[in-house]
């Protein structure tokens, strides 16, 4: 009997070891730590940066000509984007949404607002087929919409329908992360003859209902620029360059530990987990067996509380192990 | 000698549970039909005083007959226990405890005629579902009954069974097994805990025992809700959000079902310990602590 004490003793301690050991648990060093809140609204790197979830700004789209990427095991939150390596400016894309979710840091929301409102001097050059360039040749872009409100410039109205079929090279503004951006104007390549269009003189007619400039219907005023506007834009041309490209560090991709909806909830969730599936019905076992075995005459009845609280803790193992490992 | 004390403790209660059930069975035939009434003639008291008075009377006569038909189990309850009560802790005692059959024996005869008995009066309160459904729609003229809510019910069985894969209908059988099961242990421990509250009323006090038995009854039920409300709450949050994380993040749908299967299978497990626990404290107190003198 005392040794059937001991025995159930220790494998009493040992299961209350185990769920001691879950509040333990500690994330692998060396990894970059991110942390997104159970609302989706703040994301922290490294317990130190914090972003927030931005709203609004309708017209200012994701433009991660560069990016560095933070995969994640946990598909169902999805990876981190930024344009940049120490970005102020970061973005979420789910595995199975088109929506991006974008997070930044207070100076973040600045370049963000001076984008949204037109304030940035920050500009590139975007073509389908070729890329896109680093920063135009300075002053290109005052220059352009500076020509495109002058008196005597040439201009050509054309049907927009037409128009689509023209090569376009879009002047994209770029907040100073590079990571958003919003359409700023257009250059068409029109019967060997350079042609712009600045977006922010026109009315809503010409957008479609996402803000993109629509090809659907009437016509459209273009100013066709001189020879010194065409040899500053070409140079900027020249300057074309894929982009797109992807950035992994250290040659491997990193993945998140602790990437979770709330870190602190887990340890919670294991503690309260352990004391209803490995703790509460440790004792009723004992219990069951000892006065089984201490009773005369129905001590069977005692075996059924062993038994049932038996299949409880041999359930609640397994469904611990389903939650962990499926 | 089990199945004797069982079948005369159910002798026991049927002598006075077959006027409940026709009571009930009767008040449910009369009620569907003055909810036919109140069916046929709702847009017709506009105007019409005699017939608003009516209206209303049978209104009025339709909602005690449903609060008393669903109350009608609270006497089947009284019942059981009353027979457990006499049969156990009055001068009966002597008697019954002088049968060649063991106190653990008989305490089980108790708890399973307990069980019989409610889960007839479920099934007579079932009955009288259906009747209600197939008296009280108005039926066409003509006819005496309008089975409209039995094809109704058929059509969307039929809707939502169209298609369905055998896969997916074996995880529903599953789950409303597993339902089921978890109502029937749920209603054991409710049974459990009233035998084990006039068990320890009966033992405690020396008067009024059965006051003792519903005061003890009333007490425990103050603290385990107050218990469960307080721990209950603490313990779901910290629970539902790491049960959320992770079940978000299991890849497969059959992973998913069979966690949710596990889920239900370790709370009937949990319900089940607390009532086999109830049940032999009760059966030791019986044994160990019961003074009939």
């Amino acid at each position: 009997m005392k040794r059937f004490k001991r025995i159930v003793a220790i494998f009493t301690l040992t299961l209350l070891l185990i769920s001691a050991l879950s509040v333990c648990a500690s994330a692998e060093d060396g990894y970059a730590k991110w942390f997104l809140s159970g609302d989706m609204q703040t994301l922290t790197l490294d317990g130190e940066k914090e972003y927030h979830l931005v709203y609004g700004y309708y017209d200012v789209y994701l433009y991660h000509f560069t990016r560095y990427v933070y995969e994640n095991d946990d598909t169902s939150i999805g990876t981190i984007g930024s344009a940049s390596k120490d970005a102020e400016i970061v973005w979420i894309e789910k595995s199975y949404e088109s929506t991006y979710y974008i997070y930044a840091t207070e100076k973040g929301q600045e370049y963000i607002e001076a984008l949204s409102e037109s304030d940035t001097q920050r500009f590139r050059l975007c073509n389908f087929e070729r890329g896109s360039t680093d920063i135009l040749v300075e002053g290109l872009i005052d220059a352009l919409d500076g020509y495109a409100g002058g008196e005597f410039v040439p201009t050509m109205e054309i049907e927009v329908r037409e128009l689509a079929s023209y090569p376009l090279h879009e002047v994209i503004a770029v907040d100073d992360t590079d990571t958003l951006g919003r359409t700023h104007g257009a250059i068409y390549e029109i019967d060997g003859k350079l042609c712009y269009v600045g977006y922010d003189g026109l009315s809503n007619n010409y957008f479609d209902a996402d803000g993109n400039f629509s090809y659907r219907d009437g016509t459209v005023t273009l100013s066709i620029l001189d020879e010194s506007l065409v040899s500053a834009v070409v140079q900027s041309f020249d300057s074309y360059e894929e982009r797109n490209i992807k950035y992994e560090y250290e040659d491997n991709v990193i993945s998140f530990e602790n990437f979770a909806a709330s870190e602190p909830s887990l340890v919670a969730f294991w503690i309260f987990y352990s004391l209803i599936a490995f703790v509460a019905p440790t004792p009723l076992i004992v219990v069951g067996i000892v006065l089984a075995n201490k009773r005369r005459g129905g001590a069977k009845y005692w075996y059924v509380l062993s038994g049932a609280a038996a299949l409880w803790l041999v359930l609640g193992v397994t469904l611990a192990l389903m939650l962990t490992l499926l | 000698m089990f199945g004797r004390a069982l079948k005369n403790d159910m002798k026991a209660v049927w002598h006075l549970w077959w006027i409940i059930a026709a009571s009930v069975g009767g008040l449910s035939v009369i009620s569907s039909f003055v909810l036919r009434f109140l069916i046929a003639n709702a847009d017709k008291t506009d105007g019409n005083t005699l017939l608003s008075f009516l209206w209303g009377a049978a209104l009025l006569f339709f909602m005690v007959s449903v609060i008393a038909i669903f109350a009608s189990t609270i006497g089947t309850v009284i019942l059981v226990l009353m027979r457990f009560y006499k049969n156990f802790f009055t001068d009966e005692g002597y008697l019954t405890f002088t049968l060649p059959i063991s106190r653990a024996k008989l305490f089980l005869a108790k708890i399973v005629n307990a069980v019989i008995w409610e889960a007839l009066h479920v099934a007579l309160l079932a009955v009288c579902v259906l009747v209600a459904c197939l008296l009280a729609p108005v039926p066409e003229r003509g006819s005496l009954i309008n089975p409209v809510i039995y094809t109704e019910l058929y059509e969307l069985l039929r809707v939502i069974f169209d298609g369905i894969t055998f896969e997916a209908f074996m995880w529903i059988a599953l789950y409303v097994t597993e339902i089921v099961i978890m109502i029937f242990v749920s209603s054991l421990i409710s049974i459990c805990l009233l035998h084990f509250c006039i068990t320890v009323g009966s033992i405690i006090a020396k008067k009024a025992k059965v006051i003792a038995g519903i005061g003890i009854y009333y007490g425990i039920n103050l603290v385990f809700s107050t218990a469960i409300s307080i721990i209950g709450t603490m313990f779901m949050l910290g629970l539902m959000g790491g049960f959320i994380h992770y079940f978000t993040g299991i890849a497969s749908a059959d992973g998913g079902l069979a966690t949710v299967a596990v889920i239900l299978f370790m709370v009937i497990a949990v319900l089940a310990t607390v009532a086999v626990a109830l049940y032999l404290i009760t059966l030791d107190l019986i044994r160990k602590r019961l003074n009939l003198n």
